[in-house]
């Protein structure tokens, strides 16, 4: 049976394709960022991990507001690098995992997640701007994308990627084949791009959420997702993303890591949770 | 929504968040599609060249076409352009996603930058 071995949870922006892509890490700015992935990606190897599970978002690099689909999943065999506005990333393909993706998408909608369900998907910063600081390339993990709108209100409530994170869980569990699964959230923390406020940062609140999301996680559930965007910007509202990799845990974990550095327009976070119990 | 702007000057751009809506993506729609078109390297290079000829191909309305001629990004915000779309027209007119967004505050990028530069390092409750 195919083993959930954690979970991840990680900013995504254009500042991590930025400093991959210039291969800034020698730069004393941009070197604790750099070194706050240096665990995750010790982590992945250390457990093993044969496929990450992505709970992420799409900019409008894949989809397009002619049909923004809520939750959409992959099942490729590989996927392309999204070209978001100066050509597609120098980076390793991406492979799916097939079987195991058709498996969830076929378990997730019998959970009564109504998935869209596609067969090709570029992939943009929400999963390829932290990917190459936590992993090595060509990569050693096979990728399944799980697409969540966040970017065209209303989107999903924390408490439905709460509960999509347990039936993400259940499903892993379920698997068949001998697999080492962990999921990652991505997107988050404190960011504000649109309108007057642009490069709003809330370092203490993203400090604040942390232990939260650690902590008492179940105490937010009921947030509207606007409470999320009073207090971290208007699209901190990514932040939603994080609840699936939580979902997916048991109450309580056990951290491995977890850092906050600030960018030039995120409070860019990255954290690794095991089960506790 | 969009027949409530005759012109350009006529959209508000009362300070605060912009929360993207379904309402602000129908009325964008075709500002946004334009851009969307813009994540084609051919495309760009169309643009680059000659934008009028570009947005009369893509047969953008008068008030379409004022609303890019303006390139003021505040007001493409309120109007319904997603960010992560205006981010591809402004990268053909030589702007960076910090040039547009220092806009939006009324500011030059370069003077963001420099007051932020000094701040970006870890903040965890460790390190303070």
């Amino acid at each position: 049976m195919a083993n959930f071995v954690g979970g991840i949870c990680t900013s995504h922006n254009g500042a991590l394709m930025h400093g991959w892509d210039y291969q800034l890490r020698e730069d004393p700015i941009w070197t604790p960022l750099f070194e706050s992935y240096d665990p995750v990606r010790q982590w992945i190897i250390d457990k093993k991990v044969d496929v990450l599970f992505f709970v992420f978002n799409d900019h409008v690099s894949n989809f397009f507001f002619d049909c923004y689909p809520t939750f959409a999943i992959g099942i490729a065999e590989q996927y392309e690098h999204a070209d978001e506005g100066s050509g597609p990333r120098d980076l390793a393909v991406p492979y799916g995992d097939v079987p195991f993706s058709r498996y969830m998408a076929d378990y997730l909608i019998r959970d009564e997640f109504d998935l869209t369900v596609c067969q090709e998907m570029k992939l943009d910063h929400g999963i390829m701007g932290p990917t190459p600081y936590m992993l090595d390339q060509p990569w050693p993990v096979k990728f399944v994308p799980f697409c969540v709108n966040v970017i065209q209100h209303p989107i999903p409530s924390v408490k439905r990627c709460w509960k999509l994170g347990k039936s993400i869980r259940k499903a892993i569990e379920a698997y068949p084949e001998d697999i080492n699964v962990a999921v990652v959230g991505t997107g988050g923390l404190s960011h504000e791009l649109q309108g007057t406020n642009f490069g709003r940062i809330e370092l203490d609140w993203d400090n604040e959420f942390m232990d939260k999301f650690e902590f008492e996680p179940e105490s937010m559930l009921d947030w509207d997702v606007k409470e999320f965007m009073d207090r971290g910007g208007s699209e901190s509202a990514e932040t939603v993303m994080w609840f699936a990799m939580r979902g997916a845990m048991s109450k309580k974990v056990k951290r491995i890591h977890r850092n906050l550095y600030r960018g030039m327009l995120t409070g860019m976070a990255v954290l690794v949770f095991e089960d506790a119990e | 929504m969009s027949e409530k702007w005759k012109k350009v000057e006529d959209i508000k751009t009362p300070p605060g968040p912009v929360t993207f809506t379904m309402e602000h993506s129908q009325n964008g729609y075709r500002m946004n599609a334009i851009c969307y078109s813009l994540k084609q390297e051919e495309n760009r290079k169309k643009f680059r060249e000659d934008y009028e000829q570009y947005m009369a191909e893509f047969g953008l309305s008068e008030f379409e076409k004022d609303l890019v001629r303006s390139r003021d990004w505040l007001k493409m915000i309120h109007y319904g352009v997603s960010p992560y779309l205006i981010g591809k027209m402004a990268q053909c007119f030589d702007l960076s996603f910090m040039d547009w967004g220092a806009f939006m505050r009324g500011e030059q990028a370069k003077d963001f930058m420099e007051r932020n530069i000094p701040l970006l390092k870890n903040y965890n409750k460790d390190d303070r």
